[in-house]
């Protein structure tokens, strides 16, 4: 494969591994990484070296749009951030320690456990009373957002912070001993627990990813792990589709965010059982 | 529990102080990433003119990123397109961190001390995590 070919071919998948990526909360690993292994046929470590910058500039371009938009919430990223990151060095501390076969059978096993309760759910429907603790005021946990579909100001504030914390503290534990995102948990976490709208569960998920993937990224390029020519296309194509997927994302109904994100899920929580079994 | 009636922004101007927070982030990694964006650019169109053999094979003798930044910008002074690319990629990365700086900054200039020291924890775990794997 020409080395043309290979920018060409890197930048339209990327573009789409962008586009899902910015609108679901996910870091695009998902379409790069399989991508790189199946099509480009690099080893899954140098696939994962590429993914985890193309993680960063999934969050990077699409937190852009979406914090001026204000459907990422800075405070609430912030408050998770300090689970995921605590719980990334826990699971840095428990690497090699711990059979991470279990851990993506458990991972999977969740994620399949989640995407149905959220199948089963009721719609996104935004509230206008909401049901908070002290905790989430004491945080000032709230925020606005115009939805342009339902032509309205759409006002939320999130619930059970704390324990959402905690969550986010075990998801960032897997984070750091399999080397994923783990965007899907942090999506489900927000908007099943914490009560914030889908739109606004995967925006700030995007702005979060980014944030703890960089202790992940640095490690990797101290490492001399990341090759400049193979991440180039990749960012340049990931920051292209978040660009598009950004516009699209706040046009869309609730309702169609869920109904691509179940199927998404699945998908990551199929991928994980996958590579659990293959372990064994 | 108890029930709360929603935010209301114009009482306060509270949400008003916000935007301007996020506004201010947004920018930050707008220009992070243009800078970024201008650099990769840059270097795949001087890979693409001054290799144009080269095979996918070829790649892996390309040397990978260092961490070195005075010989990436010595190298993107040359227009040597590893060091363009390095240097972009050095660059999205570190506007993630200048977020997470800038943040706990505007939370501590407007006397949040709480989310102050919630972003300053947020940066100490990512250096901790960063150490750590670099045992």
């Amino acid at each position: 494969m020409s080395l043309a070919l290979f920018i060409i071919l890197a930048f339209v998948s990327s573009l789409a591994g962008g586009i899902l990526g910015s609108m679901l909360g996910f870091g695009g690993g998902i379409v790069v990484i399989p991508m790189f292994t199946l099509v480009f046929g690099l080893r899954i470590q140098e696939a994962v070296a590429v993914s985890i910058i193309s993680v960063i500039a999934t969050s990077g371009g699409s937190a852009m749009n979406y914090l001026r938009e204000r459907l990422a919430n800075v405070r609430v990223a912030l408050l998770l951030a300090l689970g995921t990151t605590s719980g990334a060095v826990t699971g840095a501390l428990l690497a090699g320690r711990v059979n991470p076969q279990i851990i993506y059978f458990l991972f999977g096993g969740l994620l399949v456990y989640c995407s149905l309760v959220m199948f089963r759910g009721r719609p996104d429907d935004p509230a206008t009373t909401f049901e908070t603790a002290a905790t989430a005021d004491l945080l000032q946990l709230r925020g606005a957002y115009y939805d342009r579909v339902l032509r309205r100001e759409v006002r939320y504030q999130a619930a059970r912070p704390l324990l959402t914390t905690v969550t986010m503290y075990f998801a960032g534990i897997l984070a750091g001993l399999l080397g994923i995102g783990a965007g899907p948990l942090k999506v489900l976490a927000m908007n099943q627990m914490m009560g914030l709208p889908i739109k606004v569960s995967t925006s700030t998920s995007t702005f979060l990813i980014g944030i703890t993937g960089v202790a992940g990224a640095m490690v990797y390029i101290s490492r001399g792990q990341i090759q400049p020519v193979l991440v180039a296309p990749v960012v340049l194509g990931v920051l292209a589709g978040t660009l598009a997927g950004t516009r699209i994302m706040p046009r869309l109904r609730s309702s169609t965010v869920k109904a691509l994100f179940v199927p998404a899920i699945l998908y990551v929580a199929l991928q994980m059982l996958w590579k659990g079994w293959h372990l064994g | 529990m108890k029930h709360v009636q929603p935010p209301n922004r114009e009482s306060n101007g509270e949400e008003g102080e916000k935007g301007r927070e996020e506004h201010f982030l947004s920018s930050l990694l707008e220009s992070g990433i243009v800078t970024a964006v201008l650099s990769l650019g840059l270097g795949v169109l001087v890979l693409l003119r001054g290799h144009d053999a080269t095979t996918l094979s070829d790649l892996n003798h390309y040397a990978p990123l260092p961490l070195d930044f005075s010989q990436v910008l010595a190298a993107a002074g040359r227009l040597d397109p590893l060091g363009l690319l390095s240097l972009g990629i050095g660059l999205l990365v570190l506007t993630q961190v200048a977020v997470v700086v800038a943040a706990g900054a505007l939370f501590l200039l407007g006397g949040d001390l709480l989310f102050a020291i919630i972003s300053g924890t947020v940066l100490f775990f990512i250096i901790a995590g960063m150490s750590l794997g670099l045992r």
